[in-house]
């Protein structure tokens, strides 16, 4: 499962080369909506409630411990 | 003009490779380098189950060159009941607190809560990010948490690359946590019995920990003017008390009855889960600028060692309304296949199983989330939104080795979300 994945990964690297755009392209890129995470809290508070109410957490971000979660 | 453009150019090159970092401070008002981002948070379930009253705070103060300070503050006021693990029966119940010093009786027909639920927790974190060298940055951060009966502790660490022109960022990351309970009345002893009032003969003082690695490697891939994806890979390794202290399960014979046990209660054993738990999952993203907003699509695969398979799609679009104010729909779709050792009861007639839970959140469950935020830009950049949710868990769980029983004992949940936040620079 590991192995498939970092397979993954180094596929998708390779094959992003020959995409992207140069600098002065990313007008909308730059608007702080289009951040990967845009709205840290808001993901926060997400990863928290989800975090205990279901069996996973993670993914996006580091999905540790930090909770008994009752 | 053209000293315009230059900097207009010069404010997009910066962003955006903030962007391709995380860095989520924007780069059209460098002159105010704090960013500072509060909300609160109230979650309350049906049926005066959890009820959340949260207040966070977020902030980031940007230096020279790309490094920068983030740190933030959760303060959680957390009451109500939550599900124990039993399950109803067409007959009162009585449950010994987990203090041993009290009593609590269940109708028939009722679902057993625990209603002496009741803890307030802080958490927070400090984090570093600085650039080094040609196209590379690191982060460095601490967190923690605490609460009546929890203490984690907890240090990250992050490397990243960019690559072709600023448009592929590769990270890898590393955090690792060290937790350690110290649960009301003491640690059960795993599949003990439920013991009566005074009677802690089952239980140990001992403070267990739990320790969890997490590994993150990711790319970060610019597609074109108008879209950006990622995908990471994580691993995560739980080791030694991966047990809620406050969970059992009911003991029934075969006809669906329960049995007696020690105190003049029925028996109910408390849950015992493996001492290590290994995840894998697979995290894709995918942001478009389509009709003048963001389009926030999400999918996560997770795996693991305890028989968990889930699935999470998350969609939200941000419609600007005009140059002030937009709208935010959201709609995550969620669905876990149960642990392997998820029942919802024990069976008298069996012998007790190594591990047992009849934690609900173990179990064969999907889950809906439908919100809307509304938000408002003022015009010196700070911003005020408001966002409500409806989360609602749908589950199904048969009883064990009961004949004759088809009813549905997953004890389904209906939450509401609401969040309130402001964002200003200074």
């Amino acid at each position: 499962m590991l192995r498939l994945m970092m397979v993954a990964l180094v596929f998708f690297s390779v094959g992003c080369a020959g995409l992207g755009t140069q600098a002065w392209e990313r007008q909308d890129l730059a608007k702080r909506e289009m951040l990967i995470i845009s709205e840290p809290l808001e993901m926060e508070a997400d990863e928290h409630i989800y975090f205990s109410k279901e069996a996973s957490s993670g993914g996006q971000s580091f999905g540790g411990g930090g909770c008994g979660c009752n | 003009m053209q000293l315009n453009k230059k900097k207009s150019i010069a404010a997009v090159i910066a962003t955006a490779t903030a962007s391709l970092m995380s860095q989520a401070i924007a780069a059209d008002n460098n002159d105010k380098r704090w960013e500072i981002d509060t909300s609160v948070l109230y979650y309350g379930e049906q049926d005066d189950r959890i009820e959340d009253v949260s207040f966070a705070t977020r902030i980031a103060r940007e230096f020279e060159d790309g490094r920068q300070l983030t740190f933030g503050l959760t303060v959680d006021s957390l009451t109500g009941a939550t599900p124990t693990g039993a399950v109803e029966l067409n007959q009162p119940q009585t449950f010994t607190r987990p203090s041993a010093r009290g009593q609590y009786v269940t109708a028939p027909g009722t679902l057993p809560l625990d209603d002496s639920f009741k803890d307030s927790r802080t958490a927070g974190y400090v984090s570093w990010s600085q650039p080094f060298g040609d196209n590379w940055a690191y982060s460095a951060g601490f967190s923690f948490s605490t609460e009546y009966d929890y203490q984690h502790l907890g240090v990250n660490g992050s490397v990243s690359r960019e690559l072709n022109n600023n448009n592929t960022t590769l990270s890898a990351g590393f955090a690792y946590a060290q937790d350690e309970w110290d649960p009301e009345g003491g640690v059960p002893n795993p599949l003990s019995e439920l013991a009566g009032v005074g009677n802690q003969s089952n239980k140990s003082n001992a403070n267990p920990e739990k320790t969890v690695v997490d590994l993150l490697f990711g790319v970060t891939q610019v597609i074109n003017e108008r879209m950006i994806a990622q995908l990471n890979y994580s691993y995560s390794k739980s080791d030694d008390y991966l047990n809620d202290p406050y969970k059992f399960l009911t003991v029934l014979d075969t006809s669906g009855q329960p049995v007696s046990g020690p105190g003049g209660l029925f028996s109910y054993r408390f849950e015992n889960r493996p001492d290590e738990r290994t995840k894998h999952s697979l995290f894709a993203k995918l942001k478009t600028f389509i009709g003048g907003g963001a389009l926030d699509t999400s999918y996560r695969y997770l795996t693991d060692d305890w028989g968990i398979n889930s699935h999470t799609l998350d969609f939200r679009y941000r419609f600007n309304l005009n140059e002030q104010n937009y709208v935010e729909p959201h709609i995550r779709y969620y669905v876990q296949g149960q642990a392997d050792f998820y029942m919802p009861n024990l069976s008298a007639s069996l012998p007790i199983p190594v591990e047992a839970s009849a934690d609900y959140r173990l179990g064969d469950f999907n889950a809906t989330t439908i919100g809307v935020k509304f938000g408002h830009k003022f015009d010196g950049g700070s911003e005020i939104s408001a966002r409500i949710e409806w989360y609602q868990q749908d589950g199904e769980a048969k009883l064990h080795s009961v004949s004759g029983s088809n009813a549905d004992v997953f004890p389904d949940l209906d939450a509401v979300i609401f969040q309130l936040s402001y964002r200003f620079r200074i």
